[in-house]
């Protein structure tokens, strides 16, 4: 992470607990990130043992919320640490706690998926949820390889990306719904879907909110609530004109 | 979208993010107080050697600016410039102007006594005078011609109440100053420059000397004088600059190199120079 010179501190300790810190939050990002790869096979194939492997995970990642946390509480009280350092640390605690929930997300959706469906999705609509599990799977880890260099186009990226998310979301909530008033027998089941595709929006939703982070982290800019979509929206619709 | 055009996209929104939301060309806030001193284009030099070099700087009224920078930076030279105490260096040479109250006091009709009573100055070592604590207060205001006994007991209350002393001296304001703790002389101090009306009071360090809880209460209570007074402070702890004051002055090798409401040099500063002093980069 050059661009926030974390090795440069006179105190090497200093140097050596905010690589600590950074590099438990990659390791926190690697367990996510397997978590979420096995909870989108269990949603196409409803794989029970899978699914069961995806809610173990979260064991580990809860405790390595915790202890980050606490990392970061004794690194503020004994080093008081200022301007980037600080951005740094305010980054990975609520970095942590994004992640913290995007593993809740993937449990959940391993377990609405590994529910008896009775074969109610069919093969379109395996393939929507499996591109659109690809799109979240991509941000989230585009997001950690933007924490990991403090990137700002990166973040960029997936804040845009959240948007092809959030409009695969709402066709495959139409494709349901239509499901249901055609079949009013594969409701429950069905139920079980949008819920996990509910969860992979909230997905695309916390991966936007790490991006966000980062940006504040390397530039000292807080966009939340600035609607960055607008902005985007108006430099796009610049270009066209 | 193509690559290119993508690219551009991405240079816009990054300028854009770059450029905070609110404009930096105005420091934050400053607009919301009246000057209290104004230094222009300020060079100093102690014989040879140029200990300031081309300052220039606006310090906000009835606010607390703090002045943070390695050792020999420049930060007491510059503090001392602003009641002139530099004049008593027979070495010291000073281009450029200050301007307090619409006035140059560098100015050859400038009366630097009265200078000296309108901006007091505090040291990072208690200097009380060999007398009691009482006269230690009331000794400026007899120098200004206050004499009726009356008068003089009610500004030494109010001093000392404004300096947070009041309570712990009342009963013995006839004791030596001596008798006092290192913070409570401190205070003793202050109380005596605020007692004749100053605009402006400068602190050098002005806690450096005392243990952590006199260190407190000199931080509260120059929290509750900018209300009164404008202050301008010296300082090696950072942090205590980051508790205490309102605007921030970073020098470095007798060059300022950045100016900024505290909040904002302490969690997002401009310069690279200030990220690494104030992160322990290098010092």
């Amino acid at each position: 992470m050059d661009k926030l010179h974390l090795n440069q501190h006179i105190s090497r300790r200093f140097n050596v607990e905010l690589e600590d810190v950074r590099s438990q939050v990659l390791q926190m990002g690697g367990i996510v990130e397997e978590q979420l790869a096995n909870a989108l096979k269990v949603l196409v194939s409803g794989d029970k043992v899978l699914a069961k492997e995806v809610v173990a995970a979260d064991a580990r990642v809860n405790t390595l919320e915790v202890d980050i946390d606490e990392e970061c509480i004794r690194i503020v009280a004994l080093r008081q640490p200022a301007a980037s350092d600080l951005r740094l640390v305010m980054t990975v605690v609520k970095t942590t706690n994004e992640l913290e929930r995007i593993g809740d997300e993937a449990k959940r959706i391993a377990k609405m998926s590994s529910e008896e469906l009775d074969g109610v999705l069919s093969e379109g609509m395996r393939t929507e949820l499996t591109f659109m599990g690809a799109l979240v799977r991509d941000m989230l880890r585009q997001v950690l390889d933007g924490f990991a260099r403090a990137d700002v186009e990166t973040a960029v990226e997936v804040v845009k990306s959240d948007k092809l998310v959030d409009k695969r979301y709402k066709k495959i909530i139409k494709q349901l719904i239509k499901q249901m008033v055609a079949d009013p027998a594969s409701v429950p089941s069905v139920i079980n879907v949008l819920w996990a595709v509910r969860s992979l929006e909230r997905l695309g939703d916390r991966c936007q909110n790490i991006a966000e982070n980062i940006i504040y982290m390397a530039l000292g800019t807080d966009i939340r609530h600035v609607k960055l979509d607008d902005v985007l929206a108006e430099i796009e619709s610049q270009d066209t004109d | 979208m193509t690559q290119q055009e993508t690219q551009q996209v991405k240079s816009q929104i990054k300028s854009q993010i770059k450029s905070p939301i609110k404009p930096q060309n105005i420091v934050e806030g400053m607009d919301k107080h009246p000057t209290a001193v104004t230094v222009s284009n300020l060079n100093l030099f102690y014989g040879g050697a140029q200990a300031l070099q081309d300052v220039n700087l606006i310090i906000p009224e009835k606010q607390v600016t703090a002045f943070i920078g390695p050792s020999g930076c420049g930060k007491s030279t510059l503090l001392r410039c602003f009641n002139r105490l530099n004049d008593l260096i027979d070495i010291c040479r000073i281009e450029g102007k200050i301007v307090l109250n619409g006035r140059d006091i560098y100015a050859e009709d400038v009366n630097v006594p009265e200078l000296r009573r309108e901006v007091g100055i505090v040291f990072q070592k208690p200097n009380p005078f060999p007398k009691s604590i009482y006269e230690n207060v009331a000794y400026g205001l007899r120098i200004q011609g206050m004499n009726k006994r009356r008068e003089l007991d009610e500004t030494v209350e109010w001093a000392l109440k404004g300096a947070a002393l009041w309570d712990e001296v009342k009963d013995r304001l006839n004791d030596s100053a001596f008798g006092l703790s290192g913070g409570q002389q401190q205070r003793l101090i202050i109380a005596r420059a605020i007692a004749v009306q100053p605009k402006c009071i400068l602190l050098d360090e002005p806690c450096s000397a005392l243990d952590p809880i006199s260190t407190l209460k000199v931080e509260e209570l120059i929290n509750e004088l900018k209300s009164q007074f404008t202050i301008i402070m010296v300082t090696h702890n950072m942090q205590q600059a980051a508790r205490v004051s309102d605007y921030t002055a970073f020098m470095y090798m007798g060059e300022l190199i950045e100016f900024g409401a505290t909040t904002q040099v302490f969690t997002n500063p401009r310069l690279k120079k200030t990220e690494d002093y104030i992160t322990g980069r290098y010092g």
